[in-house]
């Protein structure tokens, strides 16, 4: 095994890629014969060689004096390439070339990764962050220089920058340590173990965006910890949300809406109240977490539970299958309201559904699962993509890649605990439209069936 | 002169222009691939680069030149229609292709590749390697990317760091 040195002056040496000596031959060859340049030419040298790295003082004029300002008429049959020993050029055509580029195949060697300029490795990680941010975090350990030249999540922004979110990570429950905590990636498949002191001192009243939303259990301050990050930010605490000024990242709102279950009329709209000096005094009280992007900062919105809630940017589903959203109206007088995004649907004020919004996987659309009978005018899905399975709760909704995680029924809903524990509801299979595991369907006491899921794909 | 020099000067014929590897090699290539890099076009349209004389480019060598113009041959006419107006989708999954199959090399190469699209501004090529390379780190952890791209094994004290790094984050690596 080589070391570290010999290998990079070996590089040089061949190379010239990322040394200074590149630069000698560079700048020797050029004979300062500034007089020759246009202004465009010595920018675009002085370019060529500053691009470089490891020295950005290159001189601007290297290799001036070879440069001629001559044009001739060349070859118009196709495009040629020419390479020769001995400086005359020598024609080649295109096959020759790729068959050259195999031919002057280079030794496999140590390049020095670690030096990459820092535009390289920004580009390398930023494609890594859209994929996701653990990868990104994989990156910055390699080595200190790639470490500097990015971004720390856990200083941009006071820790909230959207870009560091966890989006397609759950956490585990359950585990030996109550301050271990096992992370899934429901695209990837991808595990990871985690251990945060915050965990034991904190209630979590669920995941926003895949950041924990944690309340103290002694103060009652909301706090929002990355679990992949571990970047800990401090709300006030919940009790006190209007006396505190908001931080500079984000804000937070605690929302209770109400909307009746009479049937409406045009003026029955829902109403929304913004929730302050509520006691919490017990995490089960939010029910749904979410972040508004929509104004600067972001407001963390916290939903008291009141019939039911889903949330992601907090969007709000009726008993009736409607759809709603919390409109924070920022910049405006008038206060938070919940407007109607899909009325259209509506089953009667006698039905009652059950109805969850699901993210894809794709970031784009939202589908409303109903889990109920006759729905008249609701729009059956004849399936939620071949490779996913989705899973509802009354607090959190998650599709898993089913190809990543094989115990998993493709196509499938799973429905939650209260669902399957007492109405022995299981699953439910697109493929061919059936409950597991397997029942009759029959009316229920109060003159139920389940028969299919229906969705909606609404468009935000 | 090895090109037939068209009688009637450079009407309708395709430009020519020559770049020289750090290792002295000269490379013919028409100015319209060579002017995919950016920093090249600046000099092309200034009228440098033909004739005799050459274009000098200190930090590329031969092997990582041919290679780089490889790739500004094939995709310069897609450039000169610029982009996608009367590309058919024939046009672009070919050039998808060849993409994917430029790309399936050494890491070493793609270093070079890298360091020349990068330091000639070929933006297409520097995204093309920038993709390849991240994709190849995709799923790995620090040692296993470190392994790929072929560091060299870690001193003591990188090794340290790289822990270290890991635990701030509270991972619990491994």
């Amino acid at each position: 095994m080589r070391t570290r040195s010999q290998s990079r002056s070996l590089a040089n040496l061949t190379m010239g890629s990322s040394s200074s000596s590149s630069f000698d031959a560079g700048s020797s060859a050029g004979a300062r014969s500034e007089g020759m340049m246009t202004g465009a030419m010595r920018r675009s040298l002085a370019n060529l060689c500053a691009g470089s790295g490891s020295s950005s003082d290159a001189g601007s004029s290297a290799g001036a004096g070879s440069v001629a300002i001559a044009m001739r008429g060349g070859n118009q049959n196709h495009k040629s390439c020419c390479a020769a020993e001995s400086g005359r050029p020598m024609k080649r055509d295109k096959a020759c070339l790729s068959g050259a580029a195999t031919e002057v195949a280079i030794e496999s060697e140590w390049r020095d990764w670690a030096d990459l300029p820092s535009e390289l490795v920004e580009e390398i990680a930023g494609r890594l962050l859209s994929a996701d941010v653990s990868e990104y975090l994989r990156l910055r350990s390699v080595c200190k220089p790639w470490r500097q030249c990015t971004d720390d999540p856990c200083s941009c922004d006071g820790g909230l920058d959207p870009r560091f979110r966890p989006r397609d990570w759950i956490k585990v429950s359950h585990c030996t340590s109550p301050t271990c905590r096992r992370l899934i990636n429901v695209c990837t498949g991808a595990r990871a173990e985690v251990d945060h002191p915050e965990l034991s001192t904190h209630h979590c009243f669920g995941v926003a965006e895949g950041l924990l939303v944690l309340c103290d259990k002694v103060t009652s301050t909301v706090r929002l910890l990355n679990p992949l990050t571990g970047t800990l930010t401090s709300f006030p605490t919940i009790t006190d949300v209007r006396a505190t000024c908001l931080l500079p990242s984000a804000s937070l709102r605690v929302f209770k809406a109400f909307y009746s279950s009479e049937p409406r009329t045009k003026e029955d709209a829902p109403i929304v109240m913004e929730a302050l000096k509520v006691d919490v005094p017990h995490p089960s009280a939010i029910n749904g977490a979410s972040f508004d992007d929509s104004t600067s900062p972001p407001t963390l919105v916290l939903g008291l539970r009141y019939q039911h809630f889903s949330h992601w940017r907090y969007y709000v589903t009726t008993p009736h299958g409607d759809v709603m959203a919390v409109d924070l109206c920022p910049g405006m007088v008038v206060g938070p309201r919940i407007v109607y995004l899909y009325k259209e649907m509506t089953l009667s004020g006698k039905t009652s559904a059950y109805s969850y919004l699901v993210r894809s996987h794709d970031q784009r659309m939202l589908m409303l699962f109903e889990v109920d009978f006759t729905g008249r005018r609701l729009i059956p899905q004849d399936s939620i993509g071949g490779n996913y399975a989705a899973f509802v709760g009354a607090t959190y909704t998650v599709v898993f890649a089913a190809d990543k995680f094989p115990k998993l029924a493709a196509d499938a809903v799973y429905l939650h605990y209260v669902l399957q524990r007492w109405r022995r509801l299981g699953a439910y299979h697109f493929k061919n439209r059936k409950i597991s595991p397997p029942r009759e369907l029959r009316p229920d006491a109060h003159g139920r069936i389940v028969v299919t899921c229906y969705g909606i794909i609404v468009s935000v | 002169m090895a090109a037939p020099e068209s009688g009637d000067g450079n009407n309708g014929a395709a430009r020519m222009v020559t770049l020289i590897s750090s290792d002295n090699t000269r490379f013919e290539v028409e100015a319209a691939a060579a002017s995919l890099s950016q920093t090249l076009q600046l000099t092309i349209l200034d009228g440098g680069g033909g004739g005799g004389d050459g274009i000098p480019l200190p930090n590329v060598d031969s092997a990582t030149l041919s290679k780089v113009l490889e790739y500004c041959i094939k995709h310069a006419p897609a450039a000169a229609n610029g982009g996608a107006p009367n590309a058919t989708a024939v046009d672009r999954a070919e050039l998808e292709r060849f993409d994917n199959e430029f790309v399936n090399i050494d890491q070493s190469v793609l270093y070079s590749l890298i360091m020349a699209a990068h330091n000639l501004e070929i933006e297409g090529l520097q995204s093309l390697v920038a993709k390849k390379v991240a994709d190849m780190i995709k799923g790995k952890s620090p040692m296993e990317i470190r392994r790929t791209l072929g560091f060299p094994d870690p001193t003591p004290e990188e090794q340290a760091e790289m822990n270290a790094h890991m635990l701030e984050y509270g991972w619990a690596y491994e």
